[in-house]
């Protein structure tokens, strides 16, 4: 008899230690929550692309390249997009409101930065995934550079888009366009080597 | 010249060139007197390096050439209208080049070659067609890179090509199987494709037509982007990423294809219209996909004696509107059918398995709507992790408490009754069958009865 008592007050003792030590860590954990709120208040952070990400728009598989783009959400989520002209036609659906911050890449360092503090190049000609033919550039030089490069190409800032023609520039019959410089397919002949 | 002629002497015993212009014979003696004169023989490997495309260079239009088994490891350019034949074993092992082979003659045929193709080049690809009217048969190519690329080619035909990607490398670091780019008129046909990217891609074309292929382990199978009066027929996909992705297209006709077990990933698809205007999609099989058919920015088209099932969402769509939808099975699906901002769709006439039909006329449709309504849609989408609680008994509550109306719903006004696709009834001979089977057995069961309690 006298063992069962004891052994009934151990774990009494032991929820109420539990119950003490849960409580704290409840504390601790709002209290980081809190400071985290606080923080990413201001900065949001775009994630990797991941193997498993769709285009919200299209469907597509989202490559991890330079012509990913990302919006995230004041809840933090996070949306790709394959294709700037995909971002922008979820914005135009939805709105600026839902967005903490709009994210673009650097064509020539893949870097995520701003979508706001972008410069553009668009050209009907510039193969981007689904034809919208808009890159972004970090610096307006290196924009200018690849329009001197590519021969072609016209140079658009944030407000700019605001103005722009955004549709797929798709060609469906199949016939080559002189001007077209399609920086993939045309040297195809060239090297043997 | 007189290199040349020291080479040919090596490889005329081993190689036919049947030249239809007549003159063949007077050439083969030049070759052997001429060789005759030299003691020098450059060695057989020297040869060998250079072999095809000197038996290439020598031909002359209309020739057929048989390249002898053997590796050989320089690309070569068919740039004359040629037979190429590969007699037994003939591979090509190329590393690190722009391409393997190039076609750039029309009215080139290239058979019975093994191409093996080593390159991370994104420009590259192990065979390159960029002329018309050519044919490619009975092809295999293994390959780190892409495997087959028509740049502004037309009117070619590629059939019984066995095409394989590197399954080591993962689907992000793969390129294309048949890559085909601004191309019109070519045909594809009876083909099988691996561990690439996308199997089959078509940009920027019109009136290709692609039957009786198989693509398996890739990202998408069938890829169409911005493609006009593109056919898909008798096709199968499966183990894919998503089926078929048909993209920005007008008049595709995609008819008797099965996409099967395309599930690899969360956001797998059966067959995907996006953009799509003007499409036929009929009698496929689409089962055992994570979405069966995605309907989305798709106008216009018509999709009917589908069979959809075992999927876990059959139909859904997405801002479409004005296509029609009948005669479709959709069956054991978990979910049959989502829509959002989708309206004026005509979805009747569909068999729907889940639908508690009501016939009071007598005529196989059901008097009762079958109604798809888009609410757990629109609540995942915003809170994702809602996915864990799908058809629980609280979101079955919330779905027919907060009523979504009635035009941005899919509404089957007359669903059918019988599923449409199934099998014949039983035949009169079956049930013969049927009953006589039956008879033996229950005989059997009597005389056990009867009999096994005896002793």
């Amino acid at each position: 008899m006298k063992n069962r008592i004891f052994l009934v007050t151990v774990l009494a003792a032991l929820l109420l230690a539990l119950a003490a030590c849960s409580g704290d860590n409840n504390d601790a954990t709002e209290d980081k929550n809190t400071d985290e709120a606080a923080t990413t208040e201001t900065a949001y952070e775009p994630e990797d692309v991941k193997d498993t990400d769709v285009c919200e728009v299209c469907a597509m598989a989202v490559p991890n390249n330079e012509h990913a783009t990302q919006i995230v959400l004041t809840n933090e989520r996070s949306l790709k997009f394959d294709d700037i002209g995909c971002m922008y036609e979820w914005i135009e659906e939805n709105g600026e409101e839902d967005i903490g911050t709009a994210f673009v890449r650097d064509f020539n360092s893949e870097e995520w930065f701003d979508f706001n503090e972008a410069t553009f190049v668009f050209d009907e000609s510039i193969e981007t995934p689904m034809a919208y033919g808009i890159i972004s550039f970090i610096e307006e030089s290196e924009a200018e550079q690849f329009i001197d490069e590519f021969g072609t190409g016209e140079l658009l800032d944030r407000a700019d888009l605001t103005n722009h023609e955004w549709k797929m520039y798709k060609d469906m019959d199949g016939h080559d366009h002189d001007e077209h410089d399609h920086e993939e397919h045309d040297d195809m002949n060239e090297d043997e080597a | 010249m007189l290199f040349f002629v020291i080479k040919l002497k090596v490889q005329h015993n081993t190689t036919i060139i049947q030249q239809k212009g007549g003159d063949l014979l007077k050439r083969l003696l030049g070759i052997i007197t001429f060789s005759f004169l030299f003691i020098i023989v450059p060695n057989s490997a020297d040869a060998k390096e250079n072999l095809v495309q000197q038996l290439v260079d020598y031909a002359d239009a209309g020739d057929t050439v048989h390249i002898p088994s053997g590796i050989y490891e320089e690309p070569i350019i068919i740039d004359k209208p040629i037979t190429v034949i590969g007699n037994k074993d003939v591979y090509f092992t190329i590393n690190n080049h722009k391409q393997a082979i190039t076609i750039d003659a029309d009215n080139v045929s290239l058979q019975h070659i093994s191409i093996n193709y080593h390159s991370d080049r994104t420009d590259g690809a192990a065979l390159v067609i960029n002329s018309n009217r050519n044919q490619l048969d009975h092809i295999t190519i293994e390959t780190t890179g892409r495997g087959i690329f028509l740049d502004n080619a037309h009117e070619n035909i590629l059939h019984h090509i066995t095409l394989r990607g590197n399954e080591r490398l993962p689907i992000q670091s793969r390129q294309r199987g048949i890559d085909m780019w601004k191309s019109n008129e070519n045909t594809i046909h009876d083909s099988t494709i691996s561990h690439v990217e996308d199997g089959i891609y078509i940009e920027s074309s019109s009136h290709n037509v692609v039957y009786d292929n198989r693509i398996t382990y890739s990202r998408y199978g069938y890829h169409l982007m911005f493609t006009k009066e593109t056919e898909l027929y008798r096709n199968e996909s499966a183990e894919n990423i998503s089926g078929m992705m048909i993209m920005g297209t007008n008049g595709t006709k995609v008819y008797e294809n099965k996409l099967t077990f395309n599930q690899k990933n969360v956001q797998s698809l059966g067959l995907l219209l996006f953009d799509v205007q003007n499409a036929i999609i009929k009698q496929n099989k689409i089962a055992h996909n994570r979405i069966g058919i995605f309907v989305e920015d798709a106008t216009e088209n018509e999709l009917m004696n589908n069979d959809v099932t075992n999927n876990f969402i059959g139909l859904q769509f997405k801002r479409a509107e004005h296509n029609v939808i009948y005669n479709n099975a959709f069956s054991a699906n978990v979910v049959q059918g989502q829509a959002e901002d989708s309206m004026n769709n005509e979805t009747n006439y569909n068999y729907w398995s889940d639908h508690q039909g009501l016939d009071i006329d007598g005529d196989r449709l059901s008097n009762l709507t079958y109604k798809v309504d888009p609410f757990y849609l629109h609540l995942t989408n915003e809170y994702p992790p809602y996915r864990l609680l799908f058809q629980s008994p609280g979101f079955v509550f919330l779905e027919n408490m907060m009523h979504t109306p009635i035009e941005q719903q899919l509404v089957d006004q007359t669903p059918l009754i019988d599923n449409p696709l199934d099998e014949a009834p039983l035949t009169k001979d079956n049930n013969k069958s049927t009953f006589i089977v039956s008879t033996i057995f229950l005989t059997l069961s009597l005389l056990t009865i009867y009999m096994g309690v005896k002793k």
